[in-house]
């Protein structure tokens, strides 16, 4: 009876994104009723929160292996600008192979950091913040203004920009990675660099190659953020995914993603990505300023901490009583 | 192993080292710190390449240029507690990095069940009741830790393992299960090298001691031959650099 009940509160302490999910629709829906009780609506904040969620599930790979990827919010602006260059000066580029040129770049970007984490074992933190002003400048390099949506091919628009379309991908990619990490033994051993990168390497596992790859993927993830955003605002701004790093911090760490490394899945990349969607979707009923909103992604970087620690706590002392 | 050199930059850390390991032999490897031990294992778990020599192995000459070279011959190293993830289960840490697959249309993919399935028999084969294999590591005292490293061993039959300090940092309970651990590994056959400075915790479970100091064998000798007592004074005369009879300082 007891192991069942520690088998519970575990499974709320693991699931507690859901749980903040259905508070803070509540607590919304109570204040503006006649905007939240939609299912239009709800369908919005998935559909506007699918570009965010690239980013949540990027954060969540480097996290799961003990690291962190501090470039993602200006690589996914950087890479969204260099494809709508290219595909402005070359418009005969079918669409599908434009929808490659996001992931492609993100996925050159992220051999970058790669290299310099995992083959010079180097501080990801300072690496990828380095790499965060690179592609900052760069962005403005590439073109310093907007490239507006009608000229961009529309079916390279279409991804982000139809709200089914979005979501399905966004999940489609989940469970994608989800199957990755769970069943294939190069993905599993995420875990095992995230939870020991001393031991993972002792037993045989490739250290730096682990590192190269999941950089890569982040990277990966970036340019498909960059490329989702492009077709949600319909067009390619010059603040494209800007303030979006700590808004993916924190939902991949709600969702329930260790900061020590080792403990995490897609799965909670997507609690994470749907609790930041309610949270945005509040903010944007209640037209909360920019000023306001940057604030409170500050905020929920330190909740997302404290709740990671509670956690934590919460679950060892569970775990170790009943043996 | 015949004749065995390795030089650090500068430092000779094996001088002509000869080493043999009979089958189903435990063999007993004391030595102080800096005495060429884990230099010694190291070469032959294919860590570090050796300067000089030869390895022979089932009476073949062998090359292992690396710890998969070493696994392929059948030699397991149970390294110290750093080659184990906490935060992984019990099962995952016993097939991490070797975890079996099956097949699924084009796919390989973990077999988790098999992985689940194997584990219990091969810990309660060392006397470890753990039901729960699903357990976080973390969760296990140290000796119960050492049993799972030790068991990955047993999972892959190798015909030698190798256990580096398998008692340091242990409770007086986890010391006696790793001797049971090794008294069971006798039984099965396996031949083993069990790394200590602490002569004691092998004296019960060894077939032979060999003694290291300063890059040199100081003592190789039977179990009957040699008493307790008398290899404590070999280890301290080994750790003071008492120039044994049988090797000459050149």
């Amino acid at each position: 009876m007891k192991a069942a009940s520690s088998k519970i509160v575990i499974l709320v302490l693991d699931q507690i994104a859901w749980i903040l999910v259905v508070v803070f629709y509540i607590a919304f829906a109570i204040v503006m009723p006649h905007a939240l009780l939609k299912t239009s609506t709800l369908t919005f904040m998935l559909y506007a929160a699918a570009p965010l969620g690239f980013l949540v599930l990027a954060e969540t790979l480097v996290l799961i292996t003990g690291n962190m990827d501090l470039s993602i919010d200006n690589m996914a602006g950087f890479v969204a600008m260099l494809s709508g260059v290219v595909l402005v000066s070359a418009p005969s580029i079918p669409w599908y192979l434009a929808i490659l040129l996001p992931p492609l770049f993100g996925l050159l970007i992220g051999a970058f950091n790669g290299f310099f984490v995992g083959m010079m074992n180097m501080n990801p933190f300072l690496v990828t913040l380095g790499t965060t002003e690179i592609l900052a400048g760069a962005r403005l390099l590439v073109y310093p203004g907007s490239i507006p949506g009608s000229r961009l091919p529309p079916l390279y628009l279409k991804l982000g920009g139809e709200p089914l379309v979005a979501i399905a991908s966004f999940l489609g990619v989940l469970i994608c990675f989800w199957f990755f990490l769970k069943y294939s033994r190069t993905g599993n051993h995420l875990y095992a660099v995230g939870g020991s990168s001393e031991a993972a390497m002792m037993m045989g596992i490739n250290l730096k190659r682990s590192l190269l790859l999941v950089f890569m993927l982040s990277g990966l993830l970036a340019g498909l953020s960059g490329l989702f955003f492009t077709g949600f605002i319909n067009s390619v701004s010059r603040n494209l995914a800007d303030w979006t790093l700590f808004p993916a911090f924190s939902g991949a760490v709600i969702g329930g993603v260790s900061i020590k490394g080792g403990r995490g899945s897609p799965i909670n990349a997507f609690a994470g990505t749907v609790f930041i969607g309610v949270i945005e979707g509040g903010l944007t009923m209640f037209a909360m300023p920019p000023e306001g909103r940057i604030m409170i992604y500050g905020i929920l970087v330190i909740v997302a901490i404290f709740i990671n620690k509670s956690r934590d706590m919460a679950r060892d002392r569970i775990m170790r009583a009943s043996g | 192993m015949k004749n065995i050199q390795k030089r650090y930059e500068g430092v000779q850390a094996l001088k002509r080292m000869d080493f043999r390991v009979y089958k189903g032999e435990t063999v007993g490897l004391i030595g102080d710190n800096g005495a060429g031990k884990s230099t010694l294992i190291k070469i032959i778990a294919g860590v570090i390449p050796r300067d000089g020599g030869e390895i022979h192995w089932n009476g073949k000459e062998v090359d292992i240029g690396s710890v998969k070279d070493a696994r392929e011959l059948g030699i397991e190293t149970v390294f110290q507690e750093q080659a184990l993830v906490d935060i992984l289960p019990i099962s995952s840490n016993i097939f991490l990095g070797r975890e079996p697959t099956r097949r699924i249309g084009a796919l390989n993919i973990i077999d988790y069940r098999r992985m689940t399935q194997e584990t219990i028999p091969l810990l309660k084969g060392l006397g470890l009741r753990i039901d729960s294999p699903g357990r976080e590591l973390r969760f296990c005292s140290g000796g119960e830790k050492q049993g799972v490293a030790i068991s990955r061993a047993v999972h892959y039959k190798a015909g030698l393992i190798i256990l580096d300090e398998p008692t340091r940092g242990l409770s007086i309970l986890g010391v006696e299960q790793v001797r049971e651990f090794v008294t069971k590994l006798k039984e099965r056959g396996h031949a083993c090298i069990y790394i200590t400075h602490s002569f004691q915790h092998v004296y019960s479970v060894a077939d032979r001691f060999v003694i290291l100091s300063r890059g040199m064998k100081f003592l190789d000798e039977r179990k009957e031959n040699i008493s307790l007592q008398e290899i404590e004074e070999k280890v301290i005369a080994a750790s003071k650099g008492v120039i044994p009879e049988m090797g000459v300082e050149p």
